[in-house]
């Protein structure tokens, strides 16, 4: 019983602390926006998500979607706008949904998974932004946010396939 | 889950690049020849066949617009209105294409179908 307590508050812990990286992320991408390096507004790295990726293929489902929840809804209120709110939301959800459905193949590496998920991320966000606004033309965003999310998706996915390995050694989950 | 790259990595960002292409290139496969040209104004819609060249006036809310049908397309020749976006719109040629000169409160949208016409002038 005392073990089992110590086991959820390890994991509890964890998890918090897998929260903070990916609000880091999320504060680096604010400081550090992608438009400094490329005359291209709105668009980000996407570091943050390497985390929720990371967590739903090595942990569970329960564990990224509550982190990533829980991040969108923190981002918005330290950096964002209740407008800015529903397209992190909508693109969380897009996104999450993406990963449900791929982790557990095994024919993608973080590559693979990373631009699915930033591809279905930002078609949620057009459709989260099609809804405010009440117009499909929103829509015809989408050919270049595919482009982005690719560009943006590998290098991410490159970044984790650096990382994770190096992680599962460091750390005992 | 794998670290370093696979085939279906690969195969999965063409696949996503493609979309990309086929979403962006969608609605010009779609739209087709416009057929008929439908002015709406103060004194309701009017409807145009396309093919023969052709000069049409609008008067509409104390503005004059000259519209001039030609066998490729339809533009906004002269206006009187301040902003001249319609005539600035330039020529307009496939389905669904519109100006609009908000002044005159005019609209002229070209349709892909004829089966739209009440009936036809000219």
């Amino acid at each position: 019983m005392l073990s089992d307590n110590r086991e959820r508050i390890r994991h509890l812990a964890f998890d918090a602390a897998f929260l903070g990286l990916a609000l880091i992320f999320s504060y680096v991408e604010v400081l550090f926006p992608v438009s400094m390096l490329i005359p291209l507004p709105g668009f980000k790295l996407g570091l943050a998500n390497t985390i929720v990726l990371w967590l739903a293929v090595n942990r569970t489902l329960w564990d990224a979607g509550v982190v990533s929840l829980l991040r969108v809804f923190i981002v918005a209120m330290l950096f964002g706008t209740p407008m800015s709110f529903w397209f992190s939301f909508g693109g969380a959800a897009f996104s999450f949904v993406a990963v449900v459905l791929v982790r557990r193949l095994r024919i993608f590496s973080y590559i693979g998974i990373s631009t699915l998920s930033a591809a279905a991320h930002n078609f949620g966000q057009l459709v989260a932004a099609s809804f405010l606004f009440g117009t499909r033309t929103i829509l015809a965003y989408l050919p270049i946010m595919l482009v982005a999310a690719v560009i943006f998706g590998t290098l991410c996915g490159f970044l984790l396939n650096l990382i994770a390995p190096r992680i599962d050694k460091g750390v005992r989950t | 889950m794998k670290t370093k790259y696979t085939p279906f990595d690969i195969v999965l960002l063409i696949g996503i690049l493609l979309l990309a292409l086929l979403v962006a290139f969608l609605p010009n496969l779609l739209q087709k020849e416009a057929e008929t040209l439908r002015i709406t104004s103060e004194n309701g819609e009017e409807f145009y066949t396309l093919g023969q060249a052709k000069t049409v006036e609008i008067a509409s809310h104390g503005h004059k617009l000259t519209v001039q049908i030609e066998s490729d397309g339809v533009y906004v020749a002269k206006s009187d209105c301040g902003d001249k976006i319609c005539k600035n719109s330039g020529k307009i040629h496939k389905g669904g294409d519109v100006i609009i000169c908000a002044p005159a409160g005019v609209r002229i949208e070209l349709l892909s179908g004829k089966e739209e016409a009440d009936y036809v002038v000219g």
